[in-house]
Order: structure tokens, then sequence, then C-alpha cells
């Protein structure tokens, strides 16, 4: 078993473990990532293809990725394949864990909303009455939210909302459409803000770590990262208790493996990070490792029609763009059955409207897609899902991957309360359509299962007393001072936001944090 | 009868319903993504549907795929 000796070991190489490299090694800290999958090469590894060409003519391989929804035939090589890394659940609480272990990990695929958490979210507890105050507030985490938004460049419009908190955009000033000035005037009539969406633009049609954080370590000198390698376990040294390197396995050729390092960084992804530190055995005499499992709901929503624009007649002026109906209940009043909030995503669309927003065969089918075509009108969800100590994850003992890796459990599910905020959702997407004069054609209320907003967030959550939390205000393990978990497994709640923008800041603020440390020689 | 309007991910509950819409859905998609419609579609000077990016099997594992 080669071993190897390192300043600091990163365990995934996405968002979070991007971050936390570009920070260290610009520091003159140097740095080994491993990665549990292999490299992309965007010229080799994909190509333009008609479905017709493919084995199951642009349907999914049947049984292939079954809990993963977002998967088709044409992206199925890019998960991970739940028999190689499998998971457990309870037969009637299905999860939807979506995982990519390709070099820099989902941010090669990120929606890329970006959004900064609120002091709704921060201080949840004071606000709402339930859940748990995170230690640190947006002021904390402010300045380093402007320069991650810096690096992604976030487009975006400040509308000076509290619960919508401004950043470094770059500033859009686009014009709204005819059918968003309408739904905007309908949100004013029902006291519901309409305001520009938030996104990052990224460079070059890509905003990943591959392209953003990692070019500038590895430019550094200070950065070595290895491809196809499975972290086993976290090791220690018995005698201090601190982490010193870990134990790893080549994904190809089953060879073992171990490294040294003074100071070890997980960045695996919440679940994955989580997983790794139970099997390990670690930073957990808080008892909290693996509890307050939370994501985001995805899936109820509405398709409306705008009648001005059916039958060849919509414009560019009428249709087309995009908007974000920020949280809006539980403010200054409360919402009669749920706690927390919701944000509605908005979108008008020029193109086709899919066949099941119609009941009709054959050429009935077809006139009404002839009729309704450039008319679309899209809201969906994104909400908050509440923490509970019993929505957890734990190490299955009777089932290994494909490395003989204990594998997770997966025991969650959603509430009342998170039923009622998606029947909310869809009512007031229904109650604005019809006073913005567009027709409603299809609406769910029902949430996707658990787990696929690919946000899953909360299972190694900080805070400032050891007895209830995993990490300190730093992502440092109460436990282990040289031991930091950077994704999202640190949250204390979830909002209504796409985590990525709060992960990476909270990832800059660990690395410098963790820098300091190092140059003090308290760490490391 | 069993014809519904439903958005995606989210087929009826019911036995009789979800079969017919899906199987609606899926004939209509494998109807689309065929070499004879693609066809049809590029001679009359539309935009055939059904290209997409398509990702090989990068590197993948070779005691679970050999």
């Amino acid at each position: 078993m080669p071993e190897e000796n390192v300043d600091v070991l990163i365990v995934g190489s996405g968002h979070s473990g991007g971050m936390v490299a570009k920070v260290l090694t610009e520091k003159g800290i140097s740095c080994l990532m491993l990665n549990a999958g292999p490299i992309v090469n965007f010229q080799k590894d994909r190509e333009l293809k008609p479905a017709y060409e493919l084995p199951y003519r642009g349907f999914n391989m049947p049984g292939r990725l079954p809990h993963v929804f977002q998967a088709n035939e044409f992206n199925a090589n890019t998960w991970v394949d739940e028999k190689e890394v499998p998971y457990t659940f309870n037969r009637d609480e299905p999860y939807n864990w979506v995982r990519v272990r390709l070099f820099g990990g989902r941010s090669l695929f990120w929606a890329r909303q970006s959004f900064r958490l609120s002091d709704y979210e921060f201080k949840a507890k004071d606000h709402d009455g339930v859940g748990d105050n995170w230690p640190i507030s947006l002021a904390d985490l402010a300045p380093y939210y402007s320069r991650v938004e810096e690096i992604f460049r976030v487009s975006g419009h400040p509308d000076g909302l509290p619960q919508y908190p401004d950043g470094n955009f770059v500033v859009d000033d686009s014009p709204w459409s005819g059918s968003m000035q309408r739904l905007i005037a309908a949100g004013k009539k029902l006291d519901v803000p309409v305001c520009k969406a938030r996104s990052a633009m990224g460079r070059g049609g890509l905003a990943s770590s591959i392209n953003l954080l990692l070019p500038d370590a590895f430019a550094t000198g200070e950065l070595t990262a290895v491809p196809n390698v499975v972290v086993r376990e976290i090791a220690v040294d018995k005698n201090t208790g601190l982490a010193n390197g870990a134990n790893f396995v080549d994904r190809h050729s089953r060879r073992e493996m171990s490294v040294k390092a003074r100071v070890v960084v997980l960045a695996a992804g919440c679940l994955e990070s989580t997983r790794l530190l139970l099997n390990s055995k670690l930073a957990n005499s808080s008892g909290v490792l693996g509890h307050y499992l939370i994501d985001n709901i995805y899936g109820p929503g509405l398709v409306c029609s705008v009648p001005e624009a059916r039958d060849g007649k919509a414009t560019p002026e009428l249709m087309g763009g995009a908007a974000l109906i920020p949280r809006f209940r539980n403010i200054d009043s409360r919402a009669k059955n749920f706690l927390g909030g919701y944000a509605l995503n908005v979108w008008s669309s020029d193109r086709a409207m899919d066949a099941r927003n119609f009941a009709a065969y054959g050429a009935e089918l077809q006139k009404k897609l002839d009729s309704y075509y450039g008319s679309g009108f899209y809201i969906s969800m994104m909400g908050q899902v509440l923490s509970h100590y019993e929505h957890q994850v734990s190490i299955d003992k009777n089932v290994v991957d494909a490395w003989d890796i204990p594998v997770l459990h997966v025991d969650t599910k959603y509430t009342d309360n998170e039923f009622n905020m998606s029947r909310d959702a869809v009512d007031t997407g229904i109650a604005m359509a019809e006073a913005a004069g567009f027709e409603v054609l299809a609406k769910n209320y029902d949430p996707n299962p658990p787990g696929y907003s690919i946000h899953e967030l909360g299972t190694c959550r900080m805070g400032d007393d050891p007895r209830t939390s995993v990490l300190n205000k730093w992502n440092q393990s109460h436990d282990i001072k040289n031991l930091f978990v950077v994704d999202g497994s640190s949250f204390v709640g979830s909002g209504w936001q796409n985590p990525t923008m709060t992960i990476l800041a909270l990832s800059m603020r660990a690395a410098e944090h963790m820098a300091e440390q190092m140059r003090q020689r308290n760490i490391g | 009868p069993w014809l519904r309007v439903w958005m995606v991910d989210h087929p009826p509950t019911e036995p009789f319903a979800a079969f017919i819409n899906v199987a609606h859905e899926d004939i209509r998609t494998a109807t689309m993504n065929s070499q004879a419609w693609s066809i049809a579609a590029t001679s009359a000077g539309e935009r055939a549907p059904g290209i997409g990016l398509y990702w090989s099997p990068i590197d993948p594992d070779i005691q679970m795929y050999v």
C-alpha cells in the first residue's frame, strides 16, 4: 500500500472542493484532491446524435436509473448507476439520490440559479419559531457571496427585498415581455412580487469548478488531482485523535492505497461526505451526524397558455423571458397551514407545447398543438423543507457498493408542512395566471420524491453547541479540529433557494479560516 | 375516457389512466424520434425532433460493465 504525504487532502472536486483548492493553493498551501470518477473530455465524450441511432431510440434502458427522473438515454452515462453504488430506503418512502462522480461533480450540470439565503433562513427559529438558527447571519456571509458572484458572473437585478437579498450582479436590465408584464400586474393585485431571475453566466457556457475554480488552483503548482479513486475511510492518529489522511481504492484496479495529510477536507457532496464519516465512525459525539436531512420541494406547478399568443400570433414582444417570485408567505403575516416559504420559477416560451397538456388523440390533438404553439407560460415551485431529527441517513450494513464499501440507508419523507405549502404554491400560481388572463391547462400539487431537487443538505449541520451539531461555524468538526466538511451537509435549514451560492460562499470562508489556522499552527 | 391532462413525472394515479396516458406519450415520442419522422421533417424544411447531445460511457468501471 503506497503512502504519500500532503498538507491538505480534499475529497471531491465539485464547487465546494474546487473553491477550497483555489483558496488554499493561492495561499501557497499544497493540496491533493481525490475524486471518485473520471475526467470528462467534452470533445471526445459527447456528440450530437439523433434518438433513432441510440439503442433505445431515446428512451432510457428499462430498469436503469429508476430514481434519476432527470435521466434520459442521451445523458444516462453521466449519472452514478445505482447498481454500482446502491443505496437503500424504506419501501413506501422512495428517495431520489441523483449523483455525478465525474471530475467536477454536479457542478458540470447544475441549473445555475444563484441566490443568497436571507436572514429569514439564517435566523429561521427567531422568525418562524421552529427549527434552529444558523450560527452565522447574512452579514457574516455577504462579503463571501459577493466574491463568489463575481467569479461566477451572476446576472440579476437588485430588488431591495430582504427575503431576496441583492448581490454583486451583472445587472439585468432587459425589458420584460408582454406576458411577463401581465403577470407582474397580477402579482401587484395579490401582493406577490415578481422579480428578475438570478443566474450564474459562468464562462464559455460552463459555470463549473473545472473552468472557474480549479484552473486557478492548478496554475499555482500546488494542486495535485487524482481521478478514479474511491475513498473508503478517513484515517485518525490514535494518539492525538486528529485526522491524518485517508484510505482509498483505485476504481478500476481495486488497488488499495492511503495518503497522510495534515488537514482533511470533505467536499464529496452532502450524503457522500456523511457516508464517509459514518463509515469512518468519526465526528459524531453529538449523535446528530446523518440526521436533519433536508432538500427543496420540486414538482408542483402549472402549465398555462397566453390566449393572445395562440394561432400563430406569438411575438418576441409578447412571449419569452423568465422571472422569479421570491418567498412572500410568512414574511409579515402567517400562512394558515404551513411554516417557511417557497418561490416560484416562471418562464414564457414561444416554442411548441407538450401533448400532455391536451386530453386528445390524433388529428384533434394535432389541431390543439398547432393552435397553442408558442403560447406556453409555466410556473413551478421551489419550496423549503423543514428539518426533522428523524429524517436521517445511516449505514446499511447489509449492502455494499462495487468496492465493498457499506452504503447509505435513507429514511425521510415529506410531511404535512411540505404538502400544504405545495398546495398553496399551485393555488397561488393559478390565481396569478387567471388574474393575468392566462388559460390554465395543467396543474400538479404532488411534490417529486425527496432528493429530486439534487439539493440534499443538513446531515453534518453546523452550530455553536458541540452537543447538538457536527460542525462549528467555520465548517470545522467540533470533535476533530483538522477535519472540515464544506459541502451542503453543513446547512441548518434549506430555505427555498438553490444552495450552490451558499455552498460556495461557506467553502470560501471555511478555507480562509483553515489557512489562517494552519498559519498559526493551531491545526495541521 | 381515460385520457387525462398531466404534468411530467406525474401521470394519472388510476391504473387504467396511467397506462393509457403513458402509452400514448411513449408512442408519440417513439414516432417523433423515428428516422422516418426525421426525414419527413427535414424534407418539409422543419427542424427534426429527437436530436440531442449524447454522452458516451466515460471510462466505465471494468468490473461492472465488461
